[in-house]
């Protein structure tokens, strides 16, 4: 990178209030010469004539924090959407959770069935019978918890 | 009530809390969209992608940045993604809404406008994103980094590169003169 070039940069981090190496202004400062050449960041090579051409040319630019375009958003209308996609992904895990359980439920009693015959069968039926409307009661409990807490 | 404080009560579910944040940043975020896309109707769905992404993932964020730039973050990368599937768009001019009351003033203003996004616009999408951040949200160069993904020294290089391409495309339409 040539020496003009590098002033340039470090005259650019200043500007925006970066970390620079103010000994290369310092060097350019003191070196009072001009290039006079055709394009136009070759003269800029004089400190202060670069830094007013920037700030001018920054100035501009601030015009753009003015532009506006009539743009509605609804940001009550998109948190409404978004709950409709989290219900809406929420149901399909519970979805895949319910067929992978099942399965493996069934499979289970299916191979304890194979093994032990009808007996278990009948066991397992009964135990069902005592067992679950018990686990239900805390079962709804925390499903209710858990809809009033979303 | 700080944002902290918002941030926590949204991520449990407060939807008061998000909608305060949201409008609360609302405009640093349409500003930034605007001037990267220079476009009302992509500006429009870019915004309102990005507020449903961040309603959907508030859970995910983690305060140690600002709100408002976790929502840059998905603005940018949205935008990045748009530009790999469609072409960009270059109608500038029509959208533009108007801030003062004169037909002569607010058409020099509109034609000012025009040519200040047309220079941007002149800038890749990378450039374009460390100028706007660093120019006009004076964020740091270590912070674009993070908001961009890359590192320092390469914003350090794009907002130079994109600095000096102002000031002569400015200098070449003759809106500001030697």
């Amino acid at each position: 990178m040539s020496k003009k070039e590098k002033l340039i940069n470090t005259l650019i981090d200043k500007h925006y209030n970066e970390a620079y190496d103010i000994n290369i202004i310092n060097e350019s400062r003191n070196q009072v010469q001009v290039d006079v050449n055709n394009n136009i960041l070759d003269k800029a090579v004089d400190v202060a004539a670069f830094e007013s051409k920037m700030d001018g040319a920054l100035e501009k630019m601030d015009l753009a924090d003015n532009i506006d375009f009539s743009i509605n958003i609804d940001t009550l209308k998109i948190i409404e959407q978004a709950a409709q996609i989290q219900t809406k992904r929420n149901s399909f895990k519970e979805n895949v959770c319910f067929i992978i359980t099942s399965i493996l439920i069934l499979s289970v009693v299916s191979v304890v069935f194979i093994n032990i015959g009808i007996k278990f069968l009948i066991y397992f039926q009964v135990l069902l019978f005592f067992i679950m409307p018990w686990s239900l009661i805390p079962l709804s409990k925390h499903v209710l918890r858990r809809s009033e807490n979303e | 009530m700080d944002e902290l404080n918002l941030i926590e009560k949204a991520k449990q579910g407060n939807k008061s809390a998000l909608n305060l944040l949201l409008t609360e940043n609302y405009n640093i975020l349409k500003g930034y969209i605007i001037k990267m896309t220079g476009d009302p109707t992509l500006s429009q769905d870019i915004l309102q992608e990005t507020m449903l992404k961040a309603v959907l993932n508030i859970k995910k964020f983690s305060p140690k940045a600002k709100f408002s730039t976790w929502l840059i973050t998905i603005a940018t990368n949205l935008y990045r993604d748009n530009l790999r599937k469609n072409k960009p768009l270059t109608e500038l001019d029509e959208n533009i809404v108007s801030t003062s009351d004169n037909p002569e003033v607010d058409t020099i203003s509109k034609l000012e406008y025009t040519e200040i996004l047309q220079v941007i616009h002149g800038l890749s999408y990378e450039k374009r994103a460390v100028f706007i951040l660093k120019h006009f949200y004076a964020y740091s160069y270590e912070e674009i980094g993070k908001i961009l993904n890359c590192p320092i020294g390469t914003v350090r290089s794009r907002l130079h590169y994109s600095v000096k391409y102002i000031i002569l495309e400015l200098e070449r339409r003759g809106i500001t003169h030697e």
